[in-house]
């Protein structure tokens, strides 16, 4: 694919990213170690929402930042750098989905970077047991109700969410990155948006707690 | 589904996907005008508005990953013995390829020298040569020194007028 100069400037103007991923084609390490700090939080975050697990999205976030480096010297400024960062991180994860769905793993009960335990359930025997505040199990409560509907989003639905609302990026950049229209993307996060509404609604309204949907 | 109560969700659909697109900011003016025209005169549509701003925003209760030291240090581990390994596998190629480069060099010397020589062979001006075309002659030098004429002697012999005399003489 051929990029104007015009483009490549314009973009190479704009994101410092970008600045910083042309000195990684030219084989500068420091780039990229500032690169991977930068966005390794945010990558890993939205891997985490869409594999549903912390340890195989950094494995997937480490996987992504190497394809990047492989990719450098083919490197070419035609969008914004999050935009190429995410369309291999949306590839890797679709590979990943599919391995997955071949081979079911066991997930173990995990416990977050504070050392808390993540099932809702062991939450609340730690609050029984007096370990936890009132106060921050309302917090974990409203946490584990949002990830449960952003889990109940299908793959797709999921990832367009995850970079409007995390990433800001525009419905022409989500299309771009999952190689759909950006129409498709308009009505895809239409109806996920509503489906979270739907969820969300009435524990906003009354503190119900949704019912979990048959996994 | 009746025709009616398909009609009605696609209006239901298109309500959301343009308080969705108002919300992300995708709408032009004219359009952005329109919404906020419904908003001020349609409770309905003021309180499906709010309802999606609020599951929206609740997405931010979502806490952000911590990532501690050891990820971004064995990530660049890993790219840096990536790295190696290609620079190794690039070496190991253009070992290879300086090898096969040598080795079609002495074949092709080789396949040179043996053309020219098939070339000198075959065409080329030889110290045998006039012995060669002289050879008739070198054969028959006995029968020359006694005859002047060559064709007379072969007319002898094709009339077998001598024929006894060469038998005995052979045997």
């Amino acid at each position: 694919m051929s990029v104007s100069e015009s483009t490549a400037l314009k973009y190479e103007q704009r994101d410092p990213d970008v600045r910083l991923m042309l000195r990684v084609r030219d084989d500068d390490a420091v780039a990229f170690e500032e690169l991977v700090l930068r966005h390794q939080s945010r990558l890993i975050a939205i891997l985490e929402h869409l594999v549903g697990s912390r340890h195989q999205a950094e494995d997937l976030a480490q996987d992504v930042f190497l394809r990047v480096y492989r990719a450098r010297k083919r490197y070419l400024p035609e969008a914004k750098f999050s935009t190429w960062l995410y369309t291999i991180a949306n590839n890797v994860a679709r590979n990943s989905h599919r391995t997955r769905t071949r081979r079911p793993e066991v997930h173990l009960a995990a416990r977050d970077s504070r050392g808390l335990p993540q099932n809702p359930l062991e939450q609340l025997a730690a609050a029984s047991s007096g370990q936890l505040p009132t106060r921050q199990l309302d917090k974990f409560e409203t946490v584990e109700i949002v990830q449960q509907a952003v889990q109940s989003l299908n793959e797709r639905q999921r990832m367009a969410v995850l970079l409007a609302k995390f990433e800001e990026m525009s419905y022409s950049e989500i299309a771009t990155i999952m190689d759909m229209s950006p129409q498709a993307i308009k009505s895809l996060l239409s109806r996920a948006r509503n489906k979270l509404r739907e969820i969300l609604e009435p524990y906003l309204q009354h503190g119900e707690l949704p019912t979990r949907e048959a996994e | 589904m009746t025709k009616e109560k398909r009609t009605r969700q696609q209006k239901i659909q298109a309500i959301h996907e343009e308080i969705v697109a108002y919300l992300d900011g995708e709408l032009d003016v004219e359009q952005t005008q329109r919404v906020e025209d419904r908003l001020t005169r349609r409770p309905d549509y003021q309180r499906r508005f709010q309802q999606m701003q609020q599951a929206w925003d609740m997405l931010d209760s979502l806490p952000e990953a911590q990532v501690d030291e050891s990820f971004s240090t064995s990530t660049l581990e890993m790219v840096a013995v990536a790295a190696e390994e290609k620079w190794q596998q690039v070496q190991t190629s253009a070992a290879g390829r300086a090898r096969r480069t040598r080795l079609f060099g002495m074949g092709l010397t080789l396949a040179s020298a043996a053309a020219g020589f098939l070339l000198a062979f075959c065409w080329g001006p030889r110290a045998n040569d006039g012995w060669l075309r002289d050879l008739p002659v070198i054969e028959n030098v006995d029968l020359y020194l006694h005859a002047d004429n060559l064709d007379f002697l072969q007319t002898l012999h094709q009339e077998a007028i001598f024929a006894e005399e060469e038998a005995s003489h052979v045997g």
